[in-house]
């Protein structure tokens, strides 16, 4: 065996061990990274879920039946008549 | 150095040792590489396979279904993100303090879940309790309690409730829609769950390791509904079917510029945020699903063709009397003699002979054409699930007294949606413009199907009807309004019932430009009216005033108020 030869075996050894430990590192830091962005979507599914209980607050609260029930009894609205429309027209 | 070479200190040792030491080595390498061979080589796939088993399974993950929204914005169903508890009963291990930590969190007892679990001996799964709050899932995840864990699951919520339940449908298990928009829109809105690789220690906890697939939302939909309107719409066609005792009713609501349903609603209806959904009645969106034989809405048609045709002006003379028109054997009967009367007036009237007369004047398939240019006996292509095309039989099976039936719309099956189209028409100058229930939905270039001016004489004529005619409820203050009622008899086995109607009322506003074309019909009205012109012309009065004024369209009917803008202005604006 040559001195070249045992040089390049020696190499190819190193490349093949590092190799190995790279890929042992990549597959960690992928479920590294996995755990976070499963930590970052459960968070997110809790903002979101406030926010979907918000929007429907929103919706429940601002439903025009209960609009309209509050604004008859609470500020004594009333629809205007026929009579109480009076009619701006913006000039062309 | 030398020296001593020559002088060994020991003796050398024998060759039989080196055989026996590489012997031993020789063997343990060879037992050493065969176990290896045998693992790696022939047994392989099994253990591989056992140990995935134990250890790596894939768990799929949920994708979010898209919202559906009003034309505004306004959320008409939202999914939201909800835990569920289960148990894997196999790995199922808690102390009393973790037991009890857990049913204080579900909201049950320690006893109970105990059983809960022991029922479910022998299972890989099994749920302790859902839909929680996600807050909840995380809590439980934090107890560390082995073989409990929690899971996403997606709930679905109606906001409008009962006011948007037939267009909107709901969803069923799974969480796939079942009925309405969420059946049909199903694609849209589901999109396309992940997965994911998930490693689970000996005890039975599972730590996800690996995407295999990321999930993908689903997208949202915008529908053309206002849900303002439709809430108008829902709140007086309820009160319409409450007050005449009738067993049901529709309404729709086109916008007249681009046949974007603006409303669409069913009396009765249900809450589909309820596990019971009510009866299939209350369950049937009507106003698509459900035909109907049109009646007088159908009149103004019969003289559109005639004034397309040239058999009739405004001012030619209609003879109707005696009131009873015998054709084909059979006899067409008005409510009273009305005599001569031109055109308006057999619409006013609502003349039953004066429309046949002018049907049976233009030829069959001139009139076939014409009813399906207007969209009858075909789909409204709103895609909307298990909608009806209705029936027109063609023109070659049509004896000369269908002819004259079919002008005040006998012999011919709509939904409410198609005679909303076909108004869509009238509204529209002669120009066919098919409805669409979504906001981004392909348009269709109109198609013109009668001239504007013969259409503009028959819209100023149906004006007449709501001025002076058999729709004078129909007439608002502030906004002209064309239309036409319809009191029809409802089929039954064996002919037509004697006192069960439809009543119908068809028109738009405003009558020159208009923008809005709404369709009301009530399903056997029993409180005694029963005419399309006391019982639908009224809800087509209250939708119509209130959707005018929401939309802030101009009225085009002065009232007194002309002058007391005038009177404004001279007075400043400080007033």
């Amino acid at each position: 065996m040559t001195r070249v030869q045992l040089r390049t075996i020696l190499i190819l050894g190193l490349l093949l061990v590092s190799t190995a430990v790279a890929i042992v590192w990549a597959q960690f830091e992928s479920r590294r990274a996995f755990q976070a962005w499963q930590q970052v979507q459960a968070e997110r599914d809790v903002l979101s879920h406030e926010w979907q209980l918000l929007q429907l607050e929103l919706a429940t609260l601002s439903a025009p039946a209960r609009i309209e029930r509050l604004a008859a009894e609470r500020l004594a609205l009333r629809r205007p008549s026929a009579e109480e429309i009076v009619v701006i027209r913006g000039q062309r | 150095m030398g020296a001593r070479r020559r002088k060994p200190a020991v003796k050398p040792l024998p060759q039989w040792r080196h055989v026996f030491v590489l012997a031993i080595l020789g063997t343990l390498i060879g037992l050493l590489a065969t176990r290896a061979f045998e693992l790696q080589m022939l047994e392989h796939d099994r253990l591989q396979d056992q140990a995935d088993k134990r250890h790596l399974r894939s768990a799929p993950m949920v994708a979010q279904r898209g919202d559906i929204r009003d034309r505004n914005g306004e959320p008409l169903a939202i999914s939201t993100a909800m835990s569920a508890i289960a148990a894997d009963p196999r790995h199922f291990q808690a102390d009393a303090v973790q037991l009890q930590a857990l049913a204080s969190l579900l909201g049950s007892s320690a006893s109970a879940l105990r059983q809960r679990v022991q029922a479910a001996q022998g299972r890989h799964f099994v749920y302790l309790k859902r839909p929680l709050p996600p807050s909840v899932g995380k809590a439980v995840d934090a107890l560390n309690i082995e073989g409990v864990f929690s899971k996403t699951e997606y709930r679905r919520f109606y906001p409008a409730g009962e006011v948007t339940a037939h267009l909107v449908g709901f969803t069923g298990r799974n969480h796939h829609g079942q009925e309405g928009l969420e059946l049909a829109l199903e694609e849209k809105l589901s999109g396309q769950p992940g997965s994911k690789k998930v490693m689970f220690d000996g005890h039975g906890q599972s730590i996800a390791v690996d995407l295999i697939e990321p999930p993908v939302d689903g997208d949202d939909v915008q529908l053309s509904i206002d849900l303002r309107l439709q809430y108008l719409a829902y709140r007086e066609l309820k009160r319409a079917v409450r007050d005449h005792h009738a067993v049901g009713g529709s309404a729709v609501l086109l916008d007249a510029r681009n046949g974007d349903v603006l409303a669409l609603v069913n009396s009765p209806s249900f809450n589909p945020n309820s596990r019971d959904k009510g009866k299939a009645a209350q369950r049937r969106n009507r106003a698509i699903t459900d035909v109907f034989e049109p009646g007088s809405t159908m009149k103004p048609f019969a003289i559109l063709g005639a004034l397309e045709a040239g058999i009739v002006g405004p001012h030619t003379p209609i003879d109707t009397s005696p009131g009873i028109f015998k054709v084909g054997g059979k006899r067409v009967t008005d409510h009273r003699d009305y005599g001569i009367l031109d055109a308006a007036g057999v619409l006013r009237h609502s003349s039953n002979i004066g429309a046949s007369k002018l049907a049976l004047a233009q030829s069959a398939s001139d009139y076939e054409a014409m009813l399906r240019g207007l969209g009858f006996g075909a789909s409204t292509g709103s895609g909307f699930p298990g909608e009806v095309h209705g029936s027109l039989a063609p023109a070659s099976a049509w004896s000369t007294f269908k002819r004259a039936t079919l002008a005040y719309g006998y012999g011919l099956d709509v939904t409410a949606l198609q005679l909303a189209q076909a108004y869509l028409v009238l509204a529209g100058d002669g120009r066919m413009q098919p409805v669409k229930l979504l906001v981004d939905a392909d348009l269709v270039r109109p198609q013109r199907l009668f001239s504007a001016s013969s259409v503009k004489q028959l819209r100023r004529m149906l004006a007449g009807v709501v001025e002076q005619g058999t729709g004078k409820m129909a007439a608002l203050e502030r906004f002209s309004v064309a239309g036409k009622t319809g009191t029809v008899h409802k089929a039954v086995r064996g002919g037509y019932s004697k006192d069960r109607y439809r009543a119908l009322f068809a028109g738009m506003a405003p009558v020159d430009h208009p923008r809005l074309v709404l369709v009301v019909m009530v399903d056997e009205p029993r409180t005694g009216d029963y005419y399309g012109g006391l019982v639908a012309a009224p809800v087509f009065h209250a939708v119509m005033g209130e959707a005018l004024r929401i939309l802030n369209i101009a009225p085009d009917k002065a009232g007194d108020s002309a002058l007391r803008l005038a009177s404004h202005v001279g007075e400043g604006v400080g007033q």
